[in-house]
Order: C-alpha cells, then structure tokens, then sequence
C-alpha cells in the first residue's frame, strides 16, 4: 500500500494546505476548551470538552441565557464557562434562589434545583455583562460571578460532552 | 550528477540538524540557562509536594518566606506536616509559565489548578493565577514570596 502519492510535491503541498485550513479554523472560527470544576453543573460537568462558536458574536449579539467561554484580560489568561444572565444597566437580584432582572422575574428553564440564593439589587455597570455558573446549589459567596467586557469573550458554547 | 548533489546536500543538511541537536542538548542539560533552573526548581517543588517529601520541599523557600495566605516559612512547613496526610493524592498542573528575571531576582507569573483528593474520597478543585517571586541564596533559586492575582475583565 502507498501511503504517498508518487509525486511528492504534491502531497506536500495537500499537507500544507490541510495543516494551514486546521489553523485558521482554530484560530479564527472553533476552539475547544476541557472544563475543570463544578460551577456549570448540571449543564456541563467537570471535565466535560465544551466547543465555542469564535464567529457567533461577530454576525448576532449576545443572548440572555447563553452560554459562553470568556477569558481574562491580562496574561496568564484563564478562560471560564459561564452563562449570561444580565446586560448592562440592567439591575439583577435574586430571592430564594428566583433570578429577577429589571423587578421581573425570569424563567430559568436549565436550572434544575434553583438553591435559595438571596441576594440584593445591584445595576451591572456600563459596557458589562454579568454572567454566572448554572450551579445554585453553591453558595452565592462561592461563586465567581464577574461582569465581563465584550471583549474578554472568546465565543459562544454551540456544544459539550 | 545532479541527483548525486541533491543526495550529497540532504546529508550535510541531515548532518547539521543532528549536530544542532546534540549541542542544543548538551547545552540544556551541562549548561542550562537561569530560566532553565527555575523551570526546574518549581518542578521539583511541585513533585516534592505531590509525593509529600515535606523535608525536601520546604528547601526551596527562604527562611523569610511570606504568601497571600498569610503563611511564613515556619507556618507553611506546620501545616503541611500537621495535614499532608489527610490527602489520599494531590496532583498540580502549573501552565502559561511566564519568567521575568531581574538579578538576583526572578518574578514567575503561572496558572496553577490543583486537585486534591482526601482520605475520605471527597474531592476538592482550585485554580488561580499566581505570581511567585525566587531569588538565588546558595546558588540556588529560592522561592521567597507568593501572591494570588485577581481576575481582570477590563
């Protein structure tokens, strides 16, 4: 069996091309990430492998309830799972758990035991966005739940397993 | 004639490359840089904790160590003498390692993710940055300061 072509230019060339398409998709439109803790449980457990969607914010804004890899402005980077619950000059709190935005209560439909949670109104500031781990059952003290620029995202989870 | 120069120049090429890699080698493990010695004064750190070799790994602070946790040199060896044993495994992963050396000082700025499990089975997972200071006493590099940094999403 030929494992190459016989002329050899041309396979280099086929590696060439196929190693530069696997660069550009991974630079620029799909990245993978292994998560490590428990923030996002039940949606993504520990050590689950979560693809990100690089392109999506480029063509549509960012969706309440989406969940989304951000990282940190300053080296050495560390990259977070998170979902996004509030835009800016919205103002969040939660009652026994309940997520309310704004006075209205919010539907939270990938929270399977909503914790009790309670916590004070506050506005998330200009430019923001705060995002937070779908994990209630950790205390809000816990929890590492920052409001993040557009710019520290890295894209949008289109999948995990 | 042609094919004979082709074959001559991928010998002297192939040549050179093992050369290269000889010296490269030789150089890394007979003279290796202060970038190279503190890369491997923190791996030892790390694998002395993991195997609980407590003795050995205090070695690598300085008597006037400090860290973000409030420890010194002396509290830090009590707790671990005091609790190492309640863990069953302990495995930490540093990456993103970035030396900044400033003689005879060094700053190391890393993310480091720790898992740790105890006696009991209960598992327990942390991760931060952090950004140690080393400076060389006896020749050696010596870890005389640690200090968590905050996450910034500016």
């Amino acid at each position: 069996m030929k494992i190459f072509p016989k002329n050899w230019r041309i396979a280099l060339i086929r590696t060439g091309c196929v190693i530069f398409l696997l660069v550009i998709v991974r630079l620029f439109l799909f990245q993978w990430f292994q998560t490590f803790g428990m923030s996002m449980e039940p949606t993504i457990h520990d050590g689950s492998i979560v693809f990100v969607n690089k392109m999506a914010y480029r063509i549509k804004p960012v969706q309440r309830g989406d969940i989304i890899v951000f990282r940190t402005s300053n080296k050495p980077y560390v990259y977070f799972v998170k979902r996004v619950i509030a835009f800016s000059g919205e103002t969040v709190e939660f009652k026994n758990g309940i997520l309310f935005i704004d006075g209205k209560q919010i539907d939270e439909p990938y929270i399977y035991e909503k914790g009790n949670w309670n916590v004070n109104p506050f506005v998330v500031k200009e430019n923001k966005i705060f995002v937070c781990g779908d994990n209630r059952l950790i205390a809000w003290e816990n929890h590492f739940h920052p409001q993040i620029s557009m710019k520290n995202i890295t894209g949008k989870v289109i999948g995990y397993r | 004639m042609k094919k004979r120069n082709i074959k001559l120049a991928v010998k002297i090429f192939l040549l050179c490359l093992i050369i290269a890699g000889f010296s490269y080698g030789v150089k890394i493990i007979f003279f290796p840089d202060e970038e190279a010695k503190i890369r491997k004064t923190i791996s030892m750190t790390v694998e002395e904790l993991e195997r609980k070799d407590i003795i050995n790994f205090i070695r690598h602070f300085t008597l006037d160590y400090r860290d973000c946790f409030d420890n010194t040199y002396g509290t830090l060896y009590i707790f671990l003498k005091n609790n190492i044993d309640m863990f069953k495994h302990l495995d930490i992963r540093l990456s993103q390692m970035e030396i900044e050396i400033e003689k005879p000082q060094a700053s190391i700025k890393f993310f480091a993710r720790a898992t740790l499990i105890t006696k009991d089975g209960e598992v327990y997972k942390e991760g931060g940055r952090f950004i140690l200071k080393m400076r060389k006493e006896d020749f050696k590099w010596k870890i005389y300061r640690l200090d968590e940094m905050e996450y910034d999403f500016d």
